[in-house]
């Protein structure tokens, strides 16, 4: 596998999307061959029970919700091993640490999510990225551009799920580096220092 | 008296939907209060995983087992939890063990199963129906090509032997599928009265 398979990671309204799309952008700047993907998969069967859960149309579980998310990765686990072996990067827009976060901070056992997560045998990133920052103003700045769904409307919740990130990150969970990215600064600013950290890598 | 958690597993084909509607009339006519219930269940993921089962859509062997898993834990959390805990008896028509032969079968690693399913609750009593792979077939309706038939044998063959197996494992009661309805009736309702002390 020679690609490089890079995550980002971090709770709702922390910049993910702009700081994919600007990743995306300055990769394709580089020159550099890569395939992106993004969970949830709203394209999917799974997806589709996903979408409707997050805009509570239906409840679930944090046990459902967990297996839900990780069936939604784990069918595209084949795919995402052999784009690496034909690109420089794959870059996934949230993957299991999304599953462990959100659900842990509901109170799923987070050494049984770790566990169940470590079982199956899904790719392991190279590189780890986590947007964090103060979870009350990223959620204000999130509720300023939309309606918030299930979890967004929580604001301890939304804490919890900061928290669980900061775990994995000093844990270094299932990812061969993790890297931390405070949300201090301009979106451009950032977005050259995640390059520059990816250029790394590659 | 707390609640009983009983499932009743088998090949496609041994008759386990009519036994559980059988056992529900030989609990009501003694009293007892209970919920019938079954697996993949009738919520939104059940229906994908029915759809799934019948290729209706494909995804691979793996994330259809975490959906079944998904189906299950919401199973567990939104009807058989509540019910046990109000004392009644849940009778499963399928459940975990399904998913360990038909998965197993379908050559997802074994170890792997068991693990993600053992986090969920084993029941009170487990009964085995089994048949031979040509009694199920037959009784499905099914007359297919001599060769297809073959391959059908064979997967069949292969999921009552991982039933049998998994049936030792989980110490499920078997009872022979082979005889007639109401004979295996009359044993399934004994094993549960003797269980729940009736």
């Amino acid at each position: 596998m020679a690609g490089k398979f890079i995550v980002l990671e971090g709770i709702d309204g922390s910049g993910k999307d702009t700081q994919f799309d600007l990743l995306k952008k300055n990769l394709k700047e580089q020159g550099l061959k890569a395939a992106y993907f993004s969970y949830p998969d709203y394209g999917s069967q799974f997806g589709r029970i996903i979408r409707n859960f997050l805009a509570s149309k239906v409840k679930l579980g944090p046990d459902s919700q967990f297996f839900l998310f990780l069936a939604d990765i784990t069918k595209d686990s084949r795919n995402i091993r052999e784009l690496l072996n034909k690109n420089d990067l794959v870059i996934s827009k949230r993957y299991v640490f999304s599953s462990v976060a959100y659900q842990c901070a509901q109170g799923l056992p987070y050494d049984k999510a770790k566990l169940i997560v470590e079982m199956l045998d899904l790719p392991k990133p190279t590189l780890t990225i986590l947007l964090h920052g103060q979870v009350k103003e990223t959620l204000e700045r999130k509720r300023a551009s939309r309606r918030g769904d299930v979890f967004e409307n929580d604001l301890r919740l939304m804490e919890k799920v900061g928290g669980l990130y900061e775990r994995m990150f000093s844990n270094s969970f299932f990812s061969e580096r993790w890297k931390l990215f405070l949300d201090s600064g301009t979106k451009n600013s950032i977005s050259g220092e995640i390059l520059t950290e990816v250029m790394s890598v590659v | 008296m707390n609640g009983k958690f009983i499932v009743l597993e088998g090949l496609d084909g041994a008759g386990l939907s009519t036994q559980v509607a059988l056992l529900g009339e030989h609990l009501n006519s003694n009293g007892i209060h209970f919920l019938v219930t079954k697996e993949p269940t009738n919520s939104l993921i059940g229906g994908i995983s029915k759809a799934a089962l019948s290729q209706e859509w494909r995804t691979s062997p793996d994330a259809l087992q975490l959906l079944f898993c998904a189906d299950r834990a919401h199973h567990l959390s939104s009807e058989i939890e509540p019910y046990l805990a109000k004392g009644k008896v849940v009778v499963c028509d399928r459940y975990l063990f399904s998913t360990l032969a038909y998965g197993y079968a379908s050559g997802v690693n074994y170890k792997w199963l068991r693990s993600i399913n053992l986090k969920f609750r084993l029941p009170d009593l487990g009964i085995l129906i089994d048949v031979k792979p040509k009694t199920a077939i037959s009784r499905l309706g099914e007359e297919p090509s001599n060769l297809h038939l073959f391959e059908r044998q064979e997967t069949v063959s292969r999921v009552r032997q991982a039933f049998l197996s998994i049936a030792k494992e989980f110490h499920l009661k078997k009872v022979d599928g082979e005889k007639s309805i109401m004979q295996v009736s009359e044993r399934i309702n004994s094993l549960v009265d003797k269980f729940l002390h009736v």
